[in-house]
């Protein structure tokens, strides 16, 4: 490697290596910059877990129970009697019943996490603040 | 000008490494999250596509969980539990976890989501 050196006063600067070093910092500082993830900006949904308790108390009101159903296109929403194709249906139904106990989710074991979500969130929209996720006891 | 950017190349050289061990990746569930956006609790339980586990960046096992759950509380306190589980995974996969999670007593789980991403259920 030939250096081309400068004289400055009593310096001598290589200035040929101080180059190389400046463009690999910069090639480092690129190829961070375009790799690092500061995060897509994230949500949480808040729930209690609860386990599943067959003896619960029937004295106790009872909650709105939302059971999560995997299908072939996406997920299902079943509440009592009707069956929800969409989020947006569960949210709008939730909206009309009363919040005073608490909503729990329940999923089918072929139901996605992303459909469990979906159900936490319309909940929430819904204005539940007592969510509960409760997975189904068998193993 | 060359020791900024190599201050910056440290940085995100550590940024980047920091935030892969604690919050491993994981294809959240496309959905806003709540009106009120809950802080970051430091423990982290992901559920990756394959089915393993890793609570604070560390790899478990469904059968430890609530054991080294225990553990953790017992040094920390009962913090909220966030759980970042791919959004594709089967509700068969994640409610041994669950019970898992509950058999350590530990109540409030944190379900992360991407906000902004597209893509949601309808």
């Amino acid at each position: 490697v030939k250096f081309a050196r400068e004289r400055i006063g009593e310096r001598v600067l290589a200035s040929n290596g101080l180059t190389s070093l400046i463009d690999v910092v910069f090639l480092l500082l690129v190829f961070f910059v375009l790799t690092a993830r500061f995060g897509d900006a994230e949500g949480r949904l808040r729930t209690d877990v609860q386990p599943a308790a067959p003896g619960a108390s029937a004295a106790a009101l009872q909650p709105v129970v939302v059971r999560v159903i995997g299908s072939g296109s996406g997920e299902l929403f079943v509440v009592g009697e009707r069956t929800l194709p969409n989020a947006r249906a569960l949210t709008e139904l939730l909206a009309t019943l009363p919040r005073g106990s608490g909503i729990v989710v329940t999923a089918q074991a072929t139901a996605r996490v992303d459909g469990i979500a979906a159900a936490l969130q319309a909940a929430s929209d819904a204005g539940f603040e007592d969510r509960s996720y409760q997975p189904d006891a068998t193993p | 000008m060359i020791d900024v950017v190599l201050q910056l190349v440290i940085f995100f050289l550590f940024t980047t490494r920091m935030g892969e061990i604690v919050r491993s990746a994981a294809d959240l569930p496309r959905q806003p999250g709540e009106q009120d956006r809950l802080e970051p609790t430091d423990l982290v339980l992901t559920v990756a596509r394959d089915g393993r586990l890793s609570l604070g960046g560390v790899e478990v096992t469904i059968a430890g969980l609530p054991d080294r759950l225990r553990a953790l509380a017992a040094e920390t306190g009962r913090a909220p539990l966030e759980l970042r589980a791919d959004r594709t995974l089967p509700a068969a996969a994640i409610d041994p976890v669950l019970r898992a999670v509950s058999t350590a007593e530990f109540r409030e789980v944190r379900f992360a989501t991407f906000a902004d991403a597209p893509g949601g259920p309808p």
